[in-house]
């Protein structure tokens, strides 16, 4: 058989860094791949050297037989390779009919038609109805892209992708950030797709539930090379892959965790909160509290209210009316500076880095951003050093650009940057999302070691498993709404008990 | 006339907030009113609406490229000039309205396709400054270049011609009002074309361009050609409001080529709402009248302008018919809002534990 993709010594570096390096591959029509390596493996710039994105310094693309090395990237999705992007890339202010139109016109060859009415193309109508069903979109078909939560802009984000019928599909990260529920009608709908045999799947992932029960060969990256590449039961026995990846023996939960003091008086304290978006109410009288030294997880689904409940903590998102209180200081009506001036420290799911600042100077400037903490207390003396003692990965990429780290490192970054404005409380939103399962263990204990080194947590998360290895206690919100206060010692012993709320799967198989 | 917005283009064409027909009778009644104007007006009132209407070709023509394809260029005089010269030249050979118009538009067009060229590889900022230097450029050629432009002076006498050649049966224009019909024809006509290109493919494509145009190429869409088609277009509607400047004035001058004059049609789509269809059309009206009336109290008009401006932007988001939709929608919205409020909140939702 021809294969369907051939790589040959690609080699793409960003400075220093060599992302992608002398890596050759070969694909077969009908096969389903997975791309797996950790952060800052060059998987996602792999990606983009295939899709025109970026070019590359050396080596040859090609598709089918031909040379796409030079192709630009529109004229690769005509050739039938196609992409979904690791950051939801969608048409935010267009209907989700819109946004599936363009890319169902493009493949039309309609999409330059002047003056003959959009609903009056032959076809558009009917493959968008199909694309709408298939994905689960049919309900949100007029609303706007960016009022859909972030799971259901996910899947008009494979939708987009998919709408071009490619040959070759490459999603990045494509269940990053989504509900159990909507995972398993992603990878449902990616099955039925794969069964027809007309598409070729490249799938970047990190959950590895999903990547053993998908793949059919499995492709390990490591600094830009491959690693292994193999069948999932060969990558599953190949012990590189266990080091670099997969990680050594789970530091599974235990019931006695070192640092662990007793919690102090109350440092965040929320009553009664009420915050709206428009005219829907998000969150709805939510109280909780959060006890110096304490880590507390904040569990739930997709749009269930963790990150509005952060903002409004932040004053992103001003409530409309409760008690937010740091101490015995009332936080309500100042704004978001003033707040990180009385010591918290916030990082946003999306991250958020600046991208044209050097690593080190994101970090400096946002010490400098800071300033003098308003609340009179010191802070815990967090420096460049300090910081990057917690992330040695970060002082070796100190020079490189925001914007040519990989998303793992960006949130390291993102947390190392939060470090360094000496919060007494750290907000963090969902730190567990898109990284790989070593990274996340590696993450776990950055988590504890901030905390042992007296900075109180307040953390939103889907992923259960992550969160009840880390919490002290933690809360279930479900609509805007407390459901239930329990225990991290009492959630680890009794998973099953956040069933109806979470996600319990989604732990990393070890192997 | 429905503000379209942003929303919804497949949707808005199956489904609108009035019926097909019936929105169909009524703009045909606005323009047959349009067009029965001269009976009842003076040749004031007529230049008036003339320059309204020329406006609006030109607020048109940029927003095609700024409200719906998300460029900003600060370069559109260069083609309105270029339609009015090259008409002006035309004309004072060849005594042929049609003729000076169809040259105008073609020269244009041409300027377009050179300087989209090279500006619509560029994004934002760099877009902006890219187009307004190649503005500064062709107004300098426009002032200094007296053997052709006659410099300072301009274009000097050029004629009202007849529409469609000098002498019997050529379809005199020379009254007021007559060539005032002309203008309001080829703006109706110039407004249809656009009304159906936003509801085209291409439409969708543009808005699309707006708001993620890496996306578009990552569709299989050439993007820097579509923004290119757009860029032209956007020239070319540029270039028929200048072509009809001429005839109405019998001059012009070098200030068609200024940036201020690229100002115009910014100012005319903001104020309108640049994100809607009629929004550059009500904005040209609203700049036209403002001028008017305070030019006769006050040499300082462009201080009044700028207090309406101030006044819109930090008031009305969206311009005048973009502001005006979104509070109708909210009114609208608020009638069952208060049901809709009482329906989320779950009817027995359980305590938490303390």
């Amino acid at each position: 058989m021809t294969p369907l993709l051939r790589v040959a010594r690609l080699r793409k570096a960003f400075g220093e860094l060599r992302a992608v390096d002398d890596l050759s591959l070969e694909l077969l029509p009908g096969q389903f791949a997975c791309l797996i390596g950790p952060n800052g493996a060059g998987k996602t710039t792999l990606v983009n050297l295939l899709t025109g994105r970026l070019a590359p310094d050396e080596g040859r693309i090609e598709f089918e037989g031909r040379d796409i090395t030079g192709l630009a990237a529109h004229a690769r999705v005509r050739l039938g390779l196609a992409r979904s992007f690791q950051i939801n890339s969608v048409f935010p202010q267009l209907t989700v009919v819109d946004n599936l139109a363009i890319p169902v016109l493009a493949r039309l060859g309609r999409s330059g038609a002047m003056l003959s009415r959009i609903d009056r193309v032959p076809e558009l109508e009917r493959e968008v109805g199909r694309l709408l069903a298939e994905w689960h979109l049919e309900a949100e078909r007029a609303r706007p892209a960016a009022a859909l939560s972030h799971g259901t802009q996910r899947l008009l984000e494979i939708a987009i992708a998919a709408a071009a019928r490619p040959r070759l599909l490459l999603l990045d990260e494509p269940t990053a950030g989504l509900s159990p529920l909507e995972k398993s009608q992603v990878l449902a709908q990616l099955r039925r797709v794969a069964g027809t045999g007309e598409t070729t799947f490249v799938l970047v992932e990190h959950d590895m539930d999903i990547v053993f029960r998908l793949a059919d060969r499995i492709i390990v990256m490591h600094r830009g090379r491959v690693l292994a590449d193999g069948t999932p039961d060969e990558i599953r026995a190949n012990p590189a892959v266990r080091d670099a990846y997969l990680g050594g023996t789970v530091a599974g939960p235990t019931a006695e965790r070192p640092g662990s003091a007793p919690p102090g008086a109350p440092l965040l304290t929320v009553e009664r909160l009420n915050t709206f978006y428009g005219q829907s109410h998000v969150i709805q009288d939510l109280s909780l509290t959060v006890r110096r030294g304490e880590v507390v997880a904040l569990l739930g689904r997709n749009g269930a209210g963790k990150t509005t409940t952060l903002r409004s903590v932040m004053g992103l998102t001003p409530p409309r009316s409760g008690q937010v209180l740091l101490g015995r200081r009332s936080l309500k009506g100042l704004s978001p500076h003033e707040i990180a001036q009385t010591g918290v420290g916030y990082v946003p799911e999306d991250r958020r880095i600046f991208r044209d600042l050097a690593v080190r100077d994101n970090l400096l400037i946002a010490a400098r951003a800071v300033g003098q903490r308003t609340d009179g207390d010191a802070g815990h003396g967090w420096d460049l050093a300090r910081v990057y003692a917690l992330f040695p990965d970060l002082a070796t990429l100190e020079r490189l650009r925001g914007d040519q780290l990989s998303g793992g490192q960006q949130k390291m970054l993102a947390i190392g940057r939060a470090l360094m404005g000496n919060p007494q409380l750290l907000l963090l939103d969902e730190p567990s999302e898109g990284l790989a399962p070593a990274v996340v263990r590696a993450l776990a204990g950055v988590v504890e070691r901030i905390r042992t080194e007296g900075v109180t947590i307040l953390l939103a998360e889907q992923n259960a498993a992550f969160a009840t290895l880390l919490a002290d206690r933690a809360y279930i919100i479900e609509n805007g709404r407390i459901r239930l206060e329990a225990s991290g010692a009492s959630l680890r012993a009794h998973p099953e008990a956040l069933q109806r709320y979470i996600a319990v799967e989604g732990t990393p198989e070890a192997g | 006339m429905r503000g379209d917005g942003s929303l919804a283009t497949v949707e808005a064409a199956r489904a609108s907030a009035w019926p097909r027909h019936l929105r169909a009778a009524a703009a045909g009644a606005f323009v047959l009113a349009l067009l029965l104007v001269p009976l009842g007006a003076n040749s004031f009132e007529l230049f008036l609406l003339a320059r309204i209407a020329i406006l609006t070709l030109f607020a048109m023509g940029f927003n095609l490229l700024f409200g719906h394809g998300g460029l900003l260029s600060f370069g559109h005089a260069a083609f309105y000039s270029a339609g009015a010269y090259t008409a002006g030249f035309i004309l004072k050979a060849y005594p042929s309205l049609l003729l000076g118009v169809l040259g105008g538009v073609a020269a244009a067009g041409a300027l377009g396709l050179v300087v989209g060229f090279f500006s619509v590889r560029h994004h934002d900022i760099y877009f902006a400054m890219l187009t307004l230097a190649f503005g500064m450029l062709v107004y300098s050629l426009v002032w200094k270049w007296d053997a052709v432009t006659g410099g300072d002076n301009g274009l000097i006498g050029i004629p009202r011609a007849p529409l469609l050649y000098p002498g019997p049966g050529g379809i005199p224009m020379a009254p007021v009002g007559r060539y005032y019909e002309f203008v309001v024809v080829v703006t109706v006509l110039v407004v249809a074309f656009l009304w159906r290109l936003l509801r085209s493919p291409f439409g969708i494509v543009l808005r699309g361009l707006r708001e993620n145009a890496e996306r578009v190429e990552f569709a299989g869409i050439p993007m820097r050609r579509y923004r290119l088609v757009a860029f032209v277009l956007s020239a070319a509607i540029a270039g028929i409001a200048g072509t009809l400047v001429g005839p109405l004035e019998n001059t012009v001058g070098p200030e068609t080529a200024h940036w201020a004059t690229s100002a115009e049609p910014v100012l005319a789509s903001l104020l309108g709402g640049a994100s809607t269809f009629s929004g550059p059309i009500v904005g040209a009206a609203l700049l036209v009248l403002i001028k008017e009336i305070v030019e006769r109290h006050t040499q300082y008009w462009l201080l009044a302008m700028g207090i309406v401006l101030v006044a819109l932007v930090l008031g009305l988001r969206g311009g005048v018919v973009g502001g005006l939709a979104a509070l109708w929608r909210r009114t609208r919205a608020g009638v069952s809002a208060g049901t809709a409020a009482q329906d989320t909140v779950p009817a027995g939702s359980p305590g938490r534990s303390p």
